[in-house]
């Protein structure tokens, strides 16, 4: 097991999981403000990546340079086998510790 | 094809937030970010993606800075603990003058700002005014004055009038004693915040006209001659022979004037009128003494119809100030000594970090030129900096409350009764100069430090030390200033040690070892004729002849010496033009005494020429004079003074022309004046004083008389203390205590500016040597002799001395105008002392300059190449 994951590095290997398995920087953000209503700090999400790209949790490619972008390049991070491990095992693990809570916990947040 | 792009200002904002290696990639983003929206959604989308943008890049720059900081210090901190002696010998001299400065600050902060030990101290005031007719300063007020005050003076919300005179304490049991006495409105009570510690203060009541006599007295008198016994209260004493009934009792403590007892103002009667009073007052709360001052001006001439006072409010410890007099050129002289050793100091550390940055010109310019940036460079060498001033800022406080107990202790020995508003013990108060004049030397030495750090491009340093000869002007001008700041400090401080030295080795020229003195004074009350007081008189000397022991008694409105502050007025308007159309006014005042026959012979003080006074001198005899040398110098350089006339005024009276019939010798009429002041001396018999000091010579130790003569004196006026019963050394002693007290300050001070002085110098040749090293070791293997270039270095500090000795010589007699008070027998204006100060202060210069010539004298061109 590569080690436990903080709850904003969940979210984003999520979105790359929903975005197919691989996604750029700007696309994570995007993603993660569309579901969660969450905004985070422009550089935050490379700097939380990058992290996880030193864990081997992602893998890092880079796209064309693009007219939107300025000329500039995307950078897409792709998840690792050992990523969706990783998520899976500390997914697993709420699961465990919110068995039989599942039900109240979603009448917790539709009240919120 | 390129859609919308976000505004220019945009990306500038967040390429300059956004550090490391996400900013192109965050860059990016924002410009996608800002496609894909809709026009209309545009702006906003802007604005969330700056606003997070911003708070982002706040917190990457200060992890950045944090961490680069983190990293400086580190680096700082290496430096230091690589070369502790430089960073320690320099915090030690800036602590030495930052100690000095808040030291010199608290003297005069304990004298005139502390205030009263009051909850508010800032709101106490004393009224003080200005006679606008006579361009008089005004300090006495009356009852009357106070209560037009209480009227009308808004944001003043409590009063006080207060004043103190000399009493004599008498008890059937004990001997008279003449004590200081405090007499006070009860308002004072309040003002000051003080409650008998039994018993009860004084009340309105008591201040009646014709009220029964009452005091309070303070703790020391009351464990001091009533042994502490409670009983004391309702006991009865006399208080200028009225029977006056104690109430109550002061706690322990400083006291207000240094009084020994409180006596109520009398507020009725005529007494109402009689402006004799000062007022303390309180500001009411949330008023300045400011706004209470503009609001009081407006009364200035409403006291009364015919008042021209224009009145004002200073704090209350302020009005003791008095503009010109002793004590503010004392301070003043301090306080500007004080700036001088910081100065002093602050040159000698800029000079020693600018040695110090030459030797790192290298070190500094491979640094850049490996990469690193000029800020950072600075903030390194400022860091270095900064940990220095921080280590002298601690240093500086522990040496200044070291001081500043060390003055307290002395004036606690100085003053018998401590002033509960003079406190000079560190307070928190101290550390507004303290961190102000750190603040300043850090400033400095930052700039000092960063111009050299910074000097030139890099290539050229690495070749050789550019920009070399400005920073050694510039040290050579700063050990200039100090040479002279030196020069001038250590000059008054030759000057006390020369009046100390004057004073022990003193001749005063008269019996000093064989003499007992005292004083009596008749009380006001007294009626007796001229006739009855001069019989008086006349039998106390006789009886004071008969005691066992005694070779001569004599009696004098003055002693040699010493001069008592009583009714005899001593300094009067002398005439000797024999015209008489001289008005007082006009004529200069001299020393006046009146004396006995036995006056001089008792003191083994010879008549110079003609002859003394007799007993034929008397009140219907022919007015005769003695004039002491002084005076026949100046006024009859001839030598014809014998049979020459003059006048004495007094009180508007010119009195009648007296025949000068002898010279007295010079018998120290004023032991305040560096000078023999010029003085003229009458018979007791024609002058009838109402007060004398009184002297005997007394064969063995005159220690023993002192009960003797106290029981002559009450023998004959029952009631009348014998005050000051000493020696004639101990009067001598009391007399110059001054020198005692202040004297050390001074020569501290002049030690302090002469070890900074000379530091400087050293260090300023040894920073040329260190520079001229290569050139010196080039000159030694041309054959150069080592005594030549010894002569050479030595010169090097030749432009500092040439400007800064005489400036300090300036300086010095600059700072000793107006203070000849402390110096005794010393004329600072005599060329001697300037030669003898251009003297020393030249040895020791070139003798600080030896040091590190003599170093550079012995330089050897391999070893220097070896190094290199």
């Amino acid at each position: 097991m590569a080690g436990h994951l903080g709850e904003l590095e969940q979210l984003l290997l999520l979105g790359l999981l929903r975005r197919g398995g691989e996604a750029s920087g700007i696309d994570l953000r995007e993603e993660l403000q569309d579901r969660t209503g969450r905004r985070v700090l422009p550089g935050a999400v490379y700097n939380i990546m990058e992290r996880l790209l030193e864990r081997d949790l992602v893998e890092v490619f880079f796209g064309d340079e693009v007219p939107e972008r300025g000329g500039r390049r995307r950078k897409y991070y792709r998840i690792t086998r050992a990523g969706e491990r990783t998520l899976a095992d500390s997914y697993r693990q709420i699961e465990r510790m919110a068995d039989g809570f599942a039900e109240r916990l979603r009448r917790l947040a539709a009240e919120s | 094809m390129s859609g919308p792009r976000p505004p220019r200002w945009a990306r500038a904002l967040v390429e300059r937030w956004v550090t490391g290696a996400h900013r192109e990639f965050v860059l990016g983003d924002l410009e996608e970010t800002f496609a894909r929206h809709r026009a209309v959604d545009r702006t906003s989308a802007l604005w969330t993606y700056l606003m997070l943008g911003l708070l982002s890049g706040l917190r990457d720059r200060t992890r950045e800075v944090l961490s680069g900081l983190a990293a400086d210090t580190r680096h700082a901190l290496t430096r230091i603990g690589a070369h502790p002696r430089f960073h320690l010998g320099a915090s030690g001299v800036l602590a030495l003058g930052l100690g000095m400065i808040t030291a010199a600050w608290g003297v005069e902060y304990g004298a005139y700002a502390r205030g009263l030990p009051v909850r508010a101290p800032e709101r106490m005031v004393a009224v003080t005014g200005v006679d606008t007719d006579r361009a008089e300063r005004v300090s006495s007020f009356s009852v009357a004055d106070m209560e037009v005050l209480r009227a009308q003076a808004q944001g003043l919300e409590q009063f006080g009038l207060w004043g103190t005179e000399l009493i004599t304490l008498d008890e059937a049991e004990r001997a008279p004693e003449q004590v200081f006495a405090l007499r006070a409105t009860p308002g004072l009570f309040d003002l000051l915040e003080i409650e008998p510690a039994f018993g009860r203060a004084l009340t309105p009541a008591d201040t009646e006209l014709g009220a029964v006599p009452v005091t309070v007295l303070g703790h020391r008198l009351w464990t001091r001659r009533f042994a502490g016994e409670r009983d004391v209260l309702g006991r009865t004493v006399r208080i200028d022979g009225v029977p006056t009934t104690v109430v109550g009792v002061l706690p322990p403590g400083p006291t207000f004037q240094g009084e020994e007892l409180w006596l109520p103002v009398t507020t009725g009667g005529e007494a109402r009128r009689e402006r004799a009073w000062s007022v303390l007052a309180r500001a009411a709360p949330g008023t300045t003494v400011g706004v209470a001052d503009a609001a009081l001006s407006g009364l200035g001439t409403r006291l009364d119809e015919t008042s021209t006072v224009r009145l004002r409010l200073v704090p209350f410890a302020e009005s003791f100030r008095e503009p010109g007099g002793v004590a503010s050129r004392y301070l003043y002289v301090v306080n500007r000594s004080g700036w001088l050793l910081c100065f002093m100091a602050l040159a000698n550390v800029a000079n020693l970090f600018l040695i110090r940055t030459r030797q790192r010109t290298r070190e500094l310019a491979v640094r850049r030129a490996l990469g690193a940036t000029r800020l950072r460079v600075l903030r390194q060498v400022l860091l270095e900096v900064g940990v220095t001033v921080g280590l002298a800022l601690v240093g500086g406080a522990l040496l200044a409350s070291q001081l500043l107990a060390w003055y307290q202790g002395r004036m606690d020995a100085y003053y018998s009764m401590p002033i509960s508003w003079q406190l000079w013990t560190f307070s928190p108060a101290h550390l507004k100069p303290l961190s102000a004049a750190g603040g300043a030397a850090f400033l400095v030495v930052s700039v000092i430090v960063a111009t050299a750090s910074l000097q030139g491009d890099t290539g050229a340093s690495l070749r050789e030390g550019r920009g070399t000869t400005t920073r050694f002007r510039l040290a050579q001008g700063l050990v200039a200033v100090e040479i002279a700041g030196g020069g001038a400090l250590f000059l008054l401080a030759a000057l006390m040690i020369t009046s100390a030295w004057n004073l022990r080795a003193n001749d005063w020229g008269f019996a000093v070892e064989s003499v007992m003195t005292g004083h009596v004074a008749l009380p006001d009350t007294d009626t007796r004729s001229d006739a009855d007081r001069l019989r008086l008189w006349g039998e106390l000397e006789a009886e004071l002849e008969r005691l066992p022991g005694v070779e001569a008694a004599t009696l004098g409105t003055q002693l040699p010496v010493i001069r008592y502050a009583g009714r005899w007025q001593a300094r009067r308007a002398v005439d000797v033009t024999e015209d008489g159309g001289s008005r007082a006014s006009e004529l200069p005042r001299h020393y006046v005494a009146s004396v006995a026959p036995s006056y001089f012979e008792t003191f083994h003080a010879p008549i110079m020429s003609g002859r003394g006074f007799t007993s034929a001198d008397i009140a219907d005899s022919e007015p005769v004079a003695l004039v002491n040398t002084a005076f026949a110098e100046v006024f009859f350089p001839e030598g014809d003074v014998l049979g020459r006339r003059l006048r004495i005024w007094e009180d508007g009276d010119p009195g009648p022309w007296r025949t000068v019939v002898g010279v007295a010798p010079h018998l120290w009429m004023d032991a305040d004046e560096n000078r023999d002041p010029e003085g003229v001396y009458v018979p007791l018999a024609q002058s009838f004083p109402a007060e004398l000091s009184v002297a005997v010579r007394v064969r063995g130790g005159p220690a023993s008389v002192g009960d003797d003569l106290r029981r002559v004196v009450s023998g004959l006026l029952p009631g009348v203390p014998l005050t000051d019963v000493r020696t004639m050394r101990e009067l001598i002693r009391y007399r110059t205590r001054l020198y005692r007290r202040d004297g050390p300050l001074f020569i501290w001070l002049g030690v302090a500016a002469l070890v900074l002085a000379v530091l400087g110098l050293y260090m300023v040749i040894s920073y040329i040597a260190t520079i001229r090293t290569r050139e010196f070791g080039i000159r030694a293997a041309l054959g150069a002799s080592s005594p030549n270039l010894v002569a050479r270095a030595t010169l090097w500090g030749f432009p500092s001395l040439a400007v800064g000795i005489p400036g300090g010589i300036a300086t010095g007699l600059w700072l000793t105008r107006g203070f000849a008070r402390y110096m005794f027998q010393v004329d600072p204006w005599s060329p001697g002392v300037a030669v003898i100060g251009f003297g020393v202060l030249t040895l020791v210069a070139i003798g600080a300059s030896m040091i590190p010539a003599l170093r550079a004298g012995r330089v050897d061109l391999l070893r220097v190449l070896k190094v290199e």
